[in-house]
């Protein structure tokens, strides 16, 4: 989808030194200062309560309007490559932003920004609540936190399909027969998770010399 | 030793997921079914608390780590989220080139539906974890709900604990 978009990027970096310089913590070689690179992902990191879909919106606004680090296209072929990269996309889009803006001291800081915050907070909330009393509240507390998770879980869930039905609308049966089988195969089978994604993986990988595929 | 097996156990679901979400089954597979390190409930805690932070929704696996081995666990579990991502470095020349060879698209995107398919079998599992009662059920759907509609997780993990408390009192 964003093929075609990628060498806007390339051919951007240049001409877009002019608009990076009216932003503040500009050094004279267009590159950004490391500090601001740490502090602009360190906000980030710290304010973007809502999981990733919070984040990714507030981290295009930051690098495109409030920083200025880069234009929108440009900014839309780095989360096009980001989607390629195994583990968290928006973890690669801030290793990507970080290489473009200071190279691998940028690279650096960007990571250590966006991380230290979710870390600490993380590492307080668990402390917090190992070293309470096990009340009767407590429990109950831990009990509702449980269900809350199992919702957010299929909902994590039914955003992929949605993603994945838009990435792939030729592909809605095939790919609902997968998230089917791969359920089935857990439940009744008794498959473990890599060999559950290695089946679907191979089907999928298969359904790509379908004849019905071939005339579109 | 546990921390490395930690390490390993992180790394694998960071690198077999191309969502944040998508790893936690590849973890709880490890974290609870292989090494017993958590019960399934204190898993589901984990994931839980670690919602109640700013950040990708993948961090929540440096509270599994945290709940694992302590501070040391989390943050190893923190370079084993991190390492992945950067492997764009080198499969960013790599894409055009990999993207144009027939099915690899198709494979990730099965590898995407597998992940939906183990999402809701995960979210099966920890609800019988955790006592498969009719109030977390209730909670469950009232949090996919919630958070279909763009609630925050922090907030929704708040209320549920609020409610699970006020249910026992």
């Amino acid at each position: 989808m964003s093929d075609d978009r990628t060498e806007t990027m390339d051919q951007g970096a240049g001409t877009e030194t002019l608009a990076a310089e009216t932003a503040e913590g500009v050094g004279a070689s267009g590159r950004v200062s490391i500090t601001r690179i740490f502090w602009v992902f360190f906000r980030l990191g710290a304010l973007s309560w809502g999981g990733g879909s919070t984040l990714s919106v507030m981290m295009l606004e930051e690098c495109t309007e409030r920083q200025r680090w880069m234009t929108l296209t440009q900014y839309n072929a780095m989360a096009g490559i980001s989607r390629v990269s195994p583990g968290m996309n928006l973890v690669a889009m801030t290793v990507l932003i970080g290489l473009r803006l200071g190279g691998a001291p940028g690279i650096a800081a960007a990571l250590a920004g966006l991380t230290i915050p979710s870390l600490a907070v993380i590492m307080a909330v668990c402390a917090f609540f190992q070293g309470s009393p096990r009340s009767l509240a407590l429990q109950g507390a831990l009990h509702g936190v449980n269900g809350v998770v199992v919702g957010l879980l299929l909902a994590a869930g039914w955003r992929s399909a949605q993603e994945l039905s838009r990435e792939a609308p030729r592909l809605r049966v095939l790919n609902g027969a997968l998230v089917a089988l791969s359920a089935a195969a857990s439940l009744a089978l008794g498959l473990g998770p890599l060999q559950v994604i290695a089946l679907c993986g191979a089907v999928a990988f298969c359904s790509a010399w379908l004849p019905a595929r071939r005339a579109q | 030793m546990i921390l490395w097996a930690l390490f390993l156990s992180v790394l694998k679901s960071s690198l077999l997921s191309f969502s944040g979400g998508a790893a936690f089954p590849i973890l709880e597979a490890d974290v609870v079914g292989r090494y017993r390190w958590l019960s399934s409930a204190s898993f589901a805690t984990a994931i839980g608390l670690g919602s109640v932070s700013p950040g990708p929704t993948g961090y929540g696996s440096l509270a599994v780590g945290y709940a694992v081995a302590g501070w040391r666990g989390a943050l190893v579990a923190t370079l084993a989220v991190i390492l992945p991502p950067m492997t764009i470095l080198v499969l960013q020349p790599l894409r055009r080139p990999l993207g144009a060879l027939r099915g690899a698209r198709e494979a990730v995107q099965g590898i995407a539906a597998a992940s939906i398919g183990l999402l809701g079998v995960l979210a099966w599992s920890l609800w019988r974890g955790g006592g498969a009662t009719a109030s977390s059920a209730v909670l469950a759907l009232l949090a996919f709900a919630a958070s279909t509609k763009r609630l925050s997780p922090p907030l929704l993990v708040a209320l549920g604990a609020l409610a699970g408390a006020l249910l026992k009192l």
